[in-house]
């Protein structure tokens, strides 16, 4: 079996892991929680398997890498980032909530990588450009905070239709019951921006160390840097904000999404510019 | 606090500054994704109005990241974090030197009841059991006797307080190190065909070229494809040379650099010089081989009159497949038309039936003629790409300084707790108070254990 049927199936798994965390917000039954977090658990371990068969595959083919190298191997690992620290999430606050908003975003990765007739599966080999060490922690250190940011903005959405849930007096209905409270929300979104800011300065840091031996130029305003260099700006002036002018609540959330979709662009937006990143 | 303020001194320090300078750079940088930048730029001016361009042009949009107002702005955000930096120093430098030391008016009464316990011991043989739970969490505890009892201080992760400055001092040094590899580096290219020698760097952008004291031979240049003909390998073997003496050899690749005379070469590009030859060979059957040098427009007829061939194409890489030459070869039974690949027998290695299912490709379709073609005397030309950049040291040092600064920052913080202990008739309350400069559910947390282990050693007692 190829890791990429794996992965078809492994989007579905998604698809109703993301199902059943619904219910149990719609149902407030910790049932539907509990199965909702065991097919997660599941499908995540398939994705795992999926990775390393395709790592593997790619050794037997001769052209042995990480499965990092391409469109779709990055949509797949960005996906898999997000089930990594949202089950980790899961595990250390104990709270199943955070699910019915964040699996969908990993869902949506794999269902365009899957279905998208524009991206191809095919294990490809390593052109010149990409044959270096720097590639695997460049695009480790970069998807792990993209992830990241991913799950903050799945927080900030949280945090908005709560707000927007008291403005209307309907707070107290099954659904935004199930929401954690406003200021466990924010610390979580803090952290979200936090753990993605580094880990996106140690992406940036990582590329312009590969940029330096493979273009003989650590940085040159290429458009994916330039994005990349924005996306960082605005978290910075979120951080800054948050510290000195002690910008909290919503504003906060208004920002990650700002933030997450600049995140988008410089992964997604970027390709319709012209670009050196043309390989992701 | 007697601190002389002025109007100037207060705006460069302002973090609403940093704000607004941040916001300006990245909308900068934003345009210059969307405008067509520099050698990119010449296609698109023309089409727009003449008005439009004038405006691009004192703008320098065609040039955002090298413009004078982005270069500005640059400049202007590290005054403005010099300033921030210089003005907020000092108070840190009080917090961390302070250290915890507690001032004895910290009273039980202050602190909430779900932080205090008590016990049946006297304050004496509860002091040094309490200061060893305390030194383990922060090395250092300083102890200041009260009227009702004692109060012990510690605090640790002091240093996180300077996390934010290393950050601060980080993107000074980014910025330092990018102005300077813009003044003072230099970026040139070196064209040198196989089996020649230069030592001229030649730039972009009209600069005139440049000697350089040694002189670079290409000994060869090296393309090799993987089977699906996307690129494997980029490799030049170059000779470097001072006064006509080899002093090194070695093959440059992509993500291999060289090091020479203060420079960095980079295997940048390649092509293939004018002037290689085709030669282009026929069989009939079994019969004799029979080859003529031939280009585009090239007209014989075959021998016995059986038709007349014409060489109506020619590629140096057609469908990534290699070389090849169009024929049309019109005879008694009409006329067809069909390329002959020089890789040919490759090509029907990895795509096995291929000839059956286009016909196009067959150089056996004009039967019982067989066609081949072979690049004789084809010569490969190399493109160096040579820089210096005497920024990448502050660079370095700044990206190091900037990772290390977040990490301090972020992941950790500067705790002071202290335990308050107050003892009436021979019978001991122990309250804990905590504070940080930032993670109050970290700090929550950490007081929770601490707190159980004051609690835990009271149940053995």
């Amino acid at each position: 079996m190829s890791d990429s049927a794996i992965l078809s199936g492994v989007t579905f798994v998604y698809l109703l892991s993301f199902l059943l965390y619904l219910i149990r917000m719609v149902r407030g039954k910790e049932f539907w929680g509990s199965a909702a977090s065991r097919v997660a658990r599941i499908g995540f371990l398939l994705h795992s398997a999926a990775l390393l068969l395709r790592w593997k595959s790619s050794y037997d083919l001769g052209i042995g890498h990480a499965p990092l190298a391409n469109f779709y191997e990055s949509l797949s690992f960005f996906a898999w980032a997000v089930l990594l620290l949202y089950l980790i999430i899961e595990w250390r606050t104990r709270s199943r909530s955070l699910g019915a908003f964040v699996i969908p975003i990993a869902f949506l990765l794999l269902a365009f990588a899957s279905i998208s007739p524009g991206v191809n599966d095919r294990i490809q080999p390593l052109i010149p450009a990409l044959q270096s060490n720097w590639l695997t922690v460049h695009v480790l250190t970069c998807f792990l905070g993209y992830a990241s940011f991913a799950m903050a903005f799945a927080v900030g959405i949280m945090y908005l239709l709560k707000g927007r849930a008291r403005d209307v007096g309907t707070e107290e209905g099954t659904f935004f019951r199930q929401i954690p409270a406003s200021d466990a929300l924010e610390e979580l979104l803090y952290q979200g921006v936090v753990l993605g800011f580094v880990l996106l300065s140690l992406g940036i840091m990582t590329g312009s160390v590969w940029a330096h031996y493979a273009w003989g130029s650590y940085w040159s305003w290429d458009p994916k840097e330039t994005w990349s260099l924005i996306t960082w700006i605005v978290y910075a002036v979120m951080l800054h904000a948050r510290s000195v002018r002690g910008w909290r609540g919503r504003r906060m959330a208004w920002m990650v999404l700002v933030g997450f979709a600049s995140v988008l662009f410089t992964y997604l937006g970027v390709n319709y510019l012209d670009s050196l990143h043309s390989y992701f | 606090m007697a601190r002389k303020e002025s109007g100037i001194g207060d705006f460069f320090s302002s973090v609403r500054l940093t704000i607004v300078l941040l916001a300006a750079i990245a909308l900068g940088a934003l345009l210059g994704t969307i405008i067509p930048q520099q050698e990119a730029a010449e296609a698109f001016s023309t089409r727009l109005h003449p008005a439009l361009l004038a405006v691009f042009q004192a703008f320098q949009l065609f040039n955002v990241y090298h413009s004078a107002w982005f270069i500005l702005l640059l400049v202007l955000l590290a005054v403005n974090l010099i300033a921030c930096s210089l003005d907020r120093f000092p108070a840190s430098w009080r917090q961390f030197r302070r250290g915890a030391a507690p001032d004895g008016a910290e009273r039980l009464a202050d602190l909430p009841p779900e932080r205090i316990v008590a016990t049946d011991r006297p304050a004496a043989e509860e002091a040094s059991r309490l200061e060893a739970l305390l030194r383990k969490r922060c090395g250092q505890v300083q102890k200041v006797e009260t009227p009702q009892g004692f109060v012990l201080a510690g605090g640790k992760g002091a240093f996180s307080r300077f996390g934010v400055f290393a950050v601060h001092l980080g993107v000074l040094l980014l910025i330092a190190g990018g102005l300077t590899g813009a003044i003072f580096g230099v970026r040139g290219y070196m064209e040198i065909a196989e089996g020649d020698t230069s030592n001229t760097l030649a730039f972009r952008g009209g600069k005139s070229a440049q000697p350089l004291p040694f002189s670079i031979r290409c000994d060869r240049f090296t393309v090799e494809h993987y089977e699906d003909g996307a690129p494997k390998i980029f490799r030049s073997d170059l000779t470097f040379l001072e006064q006509g003496k080899v002093v090194r050899q070695g093959a440059l690749l992509v993500n291999h650099p060289i090091a020479f005379g203060g420079l960095r070469f980079y295997q940048s590009s390649y092509g293939v010089l004018p002037g290689g030859r085709l030669a282009l060979s026929y069989v009939r059957g079994n019969g004799k081989m029979n080859e003529r040098e031939t280009a585009v427009g090239d007209r014989f007829s075959l021998p016995g009159g059986e038709g007349e061939v014409e060489v109506i194409r020619a590629e140096n890489d057609l469908m990534r497949m290699g070389p090849a030459v169009k024929l049309s070869v019109t005879s008694t039974r009409g006329n067809v038309q069909f390329w002959v690949f020089e890789n040919i027998e490759r090509i029907k290695e990895a795509n096995p039936g291929i000839l059956e299912q286009v016909p196009l490709m067959n150089p056996a379709l004009f039967a019982p003629y067989f066609f081949s073609m072979q690049k004789k005397g084809e010569r490969f030309y190399t493109v160096l790409q040579a820089a210096r950049d005497p920024g990448v040291p502050l660079v370095a040092g700044g990206a190091a300084l900037l990772i290390v600064g977040l990490m301090i920052t972020f992941f950790f913080s500067h705790r002071r707790f202290r335990i308050v202990l107050e003892e009436e008739k021979g019978k001991s309350r122990i309250g804990l108070a905590g504070s940080s400069n930032r993670d109050p559910v970290g700090l929550e947390k950490e007081m929770n254990r601490l707190l159980a282990e004051i609690g835990k050693a009271e149940g053995r007692s």
